[in-house]
């Protein structure tokens, strides 16, 4: 595969054009306009759409329903941005990272129970789900290296299962919220629309750290050396590189902000532990339609796949996730290797 | 059409299993039908996986949709076990060549998120639309309505009947799939496992033969599905859910894939060990996972591989059976008869796939 | 060397192509104008090309010159972002390689590519299936099949016979390229391209497989097109040269005036054409 997270290609081009939908997407104010206060109920409640009612407040609607598409955007970005690391720079698609987006959340639960506050459970928990992801890379994928990739795709498989159930013992099946910190509770009127405050922190959140990444990747030494690797893995380590060890960084740096977003979504959503898969569903989607190890792919993905779902409520409520799979349907027959992706897919 | 040596083994094979039941619990009984079926799945899945070098995590939905097919079709006015199970694996196999339309010129990990994606979009859409498959209920009290053979009608409500049955129409399937791997359309799909990109620079299109193993794969998947339904009479959304795709995956791999019947056998091992260890099954998803860690990381080759491995140290030069004729023949005889080790070395190969 | 001369003598047939057959003899391949750009780097760059039949061509230049992107736009891997490609009076411009294959250009690959689980028998007798539109016969073993012993005949034409059954993935780096040029003209092609054909291998074994394609030519003619960066291998064989450099074609002609070409010299450093053994560029 040519074109991967690696390349100054990928950098040179995709990089200013994610970075710049991000922030476009971010242009709150070009959405925002002068309406009437509404009530934002919770993301996937169908009473927003009943609230419409006749016209006149469409436009504030839509607005919210373009705050949920972001918020949900900002989620899967940080669990679809950490995939496509580890597909880019390992050749991993690794399977198992919606299970440890979840075991974010139930981490920083079992946290919250322990000392009762939100931000130390937002830093400790992920940090704790990526120690969790090094000794995986490092006692299981590690053997792997130059086996086919069929075996190791299985194999990562056998670790969702396992996952699965370890969280299933761990902490039941019963679906868990974690209560918001006073800090982040209440709502906010941004010109008209009311949007709650923990909403908004996510996607400002995923946002800056959207940015970090592409900083550090673009212009930091160890970013450059994660990009060398990516690019040419002999190479890299006939420069004396120790591959390995990068590969393992970028496995602990994938859970890491996977396992953030879990923090993040678990504040705004009820998760229980058989939702695992689901979350690498729109994973898939996100990375289909953005491209596998594009960065830029990442952002912009998660963006259409956020905004298709929080409009597809408005369409058919039960079916939203059809959109989502359409796309991802369009895509691969029209533009195999997503929209910002590179090289054969 | 001469019975070959081969022929006679499957002759032998299905006479066993037909004698098997005597002196077996009616319990037993049941248990070996569902070997039978997981067996015929676990097959099927490997029609793509060790056949064809394609891995689909998403194989459960076209057994659902066999299963669920049929299901409906029996508990309808006109219930007819044989045009249930044809049912089944036209509605699966049709599946089959939707997904993978979408996928089949992708890459190995492409084609493993979309194979998973779309079973689970099939999963969603089996448990979302109430009206016609039940919802998360599922389908309940599906028949097993007497076989009409003409002169008489088999009733397959007694365990035993029905497992007459069953490996009839296995073992029949199970054959067919045999012949293919064996034929001609099986050493081109060996071939696009082997090296995809060669074969289009051969005269062959290697998506072609990619979706045709897909959708025979999905049709016995489904086939494999339709006779679960009445085997077990509800069925629920669940039997198209990834969990459910982990169980062709874990037997062949237990099993081997590169032996046509290590995914039976795996079958039989993974049946036998869930009866077993029937208290702990509520962790069956750890159990699975675990061994497949385990397989993936120590023996690859499955348990089928490994007798493989064994039998080929020990079998005699010239395994193979291949009439010689021409010079060039003359000259591989020869070879041959002279040289044992290489012969032996992959003697085995020709019987193993 | 008496070996590919020989070879090339067998490939080219009594009353073959001569420096003065052009307007006599029609093109078997004809390139018009082709390109083919990445981003901003042109690595094939208007190439105009005509190749008779039974005339054996060198393809040379540096490295990056584009001589296997050219082999990608004809086979169908690459699409030309402009100019055609003419195979036997037809234009198979984009067309899929599986369809230019069944048309009759087959190639190999600088890196050898073929099928490492298969036997070299099977190897060969997959194109024999395609060739007869066996491939999706689902039901026959293949292994009483009539196929098997047209397969078994080119492995022994390339002196494989008796390696038939040992997977190819076991065989030695020689043995694996012979069978990929016996894959290639298991096709039946009236044009054969080899990328690098004597690429990693050792003089006895180029021996080899240019005796393999003597023999094969010796039965019907093929029309070969090769790359080449072993320059003893190109001036030995090769009727005609073409040279070619970021994308273009350089020079173009009999071996000898190729050899004296100061333009061709300045661009390969080192003079490696001054007869040298080294011959690598």
């Amino acid at each position: 595969m040519q074109g991967m997270l690696g390349t100054t290609r990928i950098f040179g081009a995709a990089a200013p054009a994610g970075a710049r939908l991000l922030w476009a997407g971010l242009g709150l104010p070009a959405v925002a306009g002068v309406g009437h206060a509404g009530h934002v109920h919770h993301m996937m409640d169908h009473s927003v759409v009943d609230a419409a009612g006749t016209a006149g407040v469409d436009w504030q609607l839509y607005a919210t329903l373009f705050l949920n598409g972001l918020s949900e955007a900002s989620h899967m970005y940080l669990v679809a941005v950490g995939l496509s690391l580890i597909f880019g720079v390992m050749r991993v698609l690794n399977l198992a990272h919606g299970a440890l987006h979840i075991a974010g959340v139930y981490v920083a639960v079992t946290l919250l129970a322990w000392w009762g506050n939100w931000w130390l459970a937002l830093l400790l928990a992920p940090l704790a789900v990526a120690a969790l992801g090094a000794l995986i890379e490092v006692g299981l994928l590690r053997p792997m290296y130059g086996r086919p990739p069929t075996y190791v795709l299985i194999l990562t498989f056998g670790i969702v299962l396992i996952l699965h159930d370890v969280l299933k013992i761990g902490w039941g099946v019963d679906y868990k919220i974690l209560p918001e910190p006073p800090a982040l509770a209440g709502v906010v009127d941004i010109l008209g629309v009311v949007y709650p405050v923990s909403y908004l922190f996510g996607i400002a959140v995923a946002a800056a750290l959207g940015l970090l990444l592409w900083l550090f990747l673009a212009r930091t030494r160890p970013g450059r050396i994660i990009r060398a690797c990516a690019e040419d893995r002999e190479m890299a380590a006939s420069l004396g590189i120790n591959v390995p060890l990068v590969y393992t960084g970028v496995f602990t740096l994938g859970a890491f902000l996977t396992a953030f977003g879990g923090v993040l979504m678990g504040t705004i959503m009820a998760t229980s532990a058989p939702e695992a898969l689901d979350t690498m569903l729109y994973a898939f989607a996100v990375v289909v339609i953005g491209g596998l190890g594009s960065f830029g792919g990442a952002a912009l993905g998660s963006l259409l796949v956020g905004q298709l779902n929080a409009f597809g409520l408005l369409v058919m409520p039960e079916w939203n996730m059809a959109f989502m799979f359409l796309a991802m349907a369009l895509i691969l027959v029209l533009r195999p290797r997503g929209l910002l992706g590179r090289g054969g897919a | 059409m001469t019975v070959d040596r081969n022929g006679w083994t499957w002759l032998a094979l299905v006479a066993a299993a037909a004698l098997l039941p005597l002196g077996l619990r009616e319990f037993h009984v049941h248990l070996l039908t569902e070997i039978l079926i997981l067996g015929l799945f676990a097959a099927a899945f490997n029609l793509l996986f060790g056949y064809t070098g394609l891995l689909s995590f998403g194989q459960a939905a076209y057994f659902a949709i066999g299963a669920y097919a049929c299901g409906l079709w029996l508990k309808g006015p006109w219930p007819s076990l044989p045009l249930g199970l044809l049912l089944g694996a036209i509605a699966a196999g049709a599946a089959a060549l939707a997904v993978g339309f979408l996928c089949v010129r992708r890459d190995e990990i492409y084609f493993a998120m979309v194979t998973l994606a779309c079973g689970q979009l099939i999963f969603v859409a089996l448990w979302r639309w109430r009206d016609v498959t039940g919802g998360s209920d599922g389908i309940g009290g599906i028949p097993r309505p007497p076989l009409d053979l003409g002169a008489a009608a088999l009733n397959l409500a007694p365990t035993l009947h029905f497992y007459y049955f069953t490996l009839a129409v296995a073992a029949a399937a199970l054959y067919v799939l045999w012949r293919i791997t064996r034929s001609p359309l099986g050493l081109t799909l060996r071939a696009v496992r082997d090296n995809h990109r060669r074969v289009d620079y051969l005269g062959v299109g290697m998506a072609r033969y990619r979706l045709a193993a897909f959708g025979v794969s999905g049709a016995f998947c489904g086939l494999a599905g339709a006779l679960f339904a009445p085997y077990q009479g509800t069925i629920t959304p669940a039997l198209a859910n990834w969990m459910w795709s982990a169980e062709p995956v874990m037997m062949t791999l237990l099993g081997g894939p590169g032996v046509f019947a290590g995914p039976l056998l795996g079958a039989a091992l993974i049946t036998l060990l869930k009866d077993f260890v029937a208290s702990a099954t509520e962790y069956w998803p750890l159990l699975v996972g675990t061994a497949v860690v385990l397989l993936v990381l120590f023996l690859p080759g499955g348990v089928g591989g490994a007798v493989r491995d064994l039998v080929v140290r020990w079998k005699p030069a010239g395994g193979l059976a291949i009439r010689p004729e021409g010079p060039a023949a003359g000259r591989l005889a020869k070879a041959r008869a002279g040289a044992p080790a290489a012969a032996e070395a992959h003697g085995a190969r020709e019987e193993a796939i | 060397m008496a070996v590919w001369l020989k070879t090339m003598a067998a490939l080219r047939e009594p009353g073959a192509a001569g420096a003065g057959d052009e307007e006599r003899t029609p093109a078997l391949l004809r390139l018009e104008g082709l390109r083919k750009h990445f981003g901003s780097v042109r690595a094939v760059d208007g190439v105009d090309l005509a190749v008779r039949e039974r005339e054996l061509t060198a393809v040379i230049g540096p490295n990056g010159a584009g001589k296997t992107t050219l082999f990608h736009l004809v086979t169908g891997a690459q699409r030309p972002d402009g100019g055609r490609v003419h195979f036997a009076g037809r234009d198979i411009t984009g067309w899929p390689p599986a369809a230019i294959v069944r048309a009759g250009l087959a190639r190999t690959f600088q890196i050898t590519s073929v099928f490492p689980e298969l036997t070299a028998l099977e190897n060969v007798l997959l194109p024999c299936l395609a060739r007869d539109g066996d491939t999706a016969r689902f039901w026959s073993g293949w292994v009483r099949h009539r196929s098997r012993r047209t397969a078994l005949e080119i492995l022994d034409r390339v002196g494989l016979a008796d390696q038939a059954d040992r997977p190819c993935g076991q065989l030695s780096h020689a043995d694996q390229k012979l069978v990929e040029v016996a894959m290639a003209l298991a096709t039946g092609p009236r044009l054969l391209l080899l990328d690098e054909p004597a690429a990693g291998l050792a003089p006895g074994e180029t021996e080899r497989v240019m005796g393999a394609l003597r023999e094969q030519a010796a039965a019907g003619s093929v029309t070969v097109v090769l790359i080449e960066h072993d320059m003893d291998l190109v001036f030995a064989i090769a009727d005609r040269v073409v040279v070619l450099h970021q994308g273009r074609i350089l020079a173009d002609g009999p071996p000898e005036a190729i050899r004296g070409n100061p333009a061709v010299k300045e661009v390969y450093l080192g003079g490696t054409f001054a007869g040298t053994a080294a011959g690598r560029p």
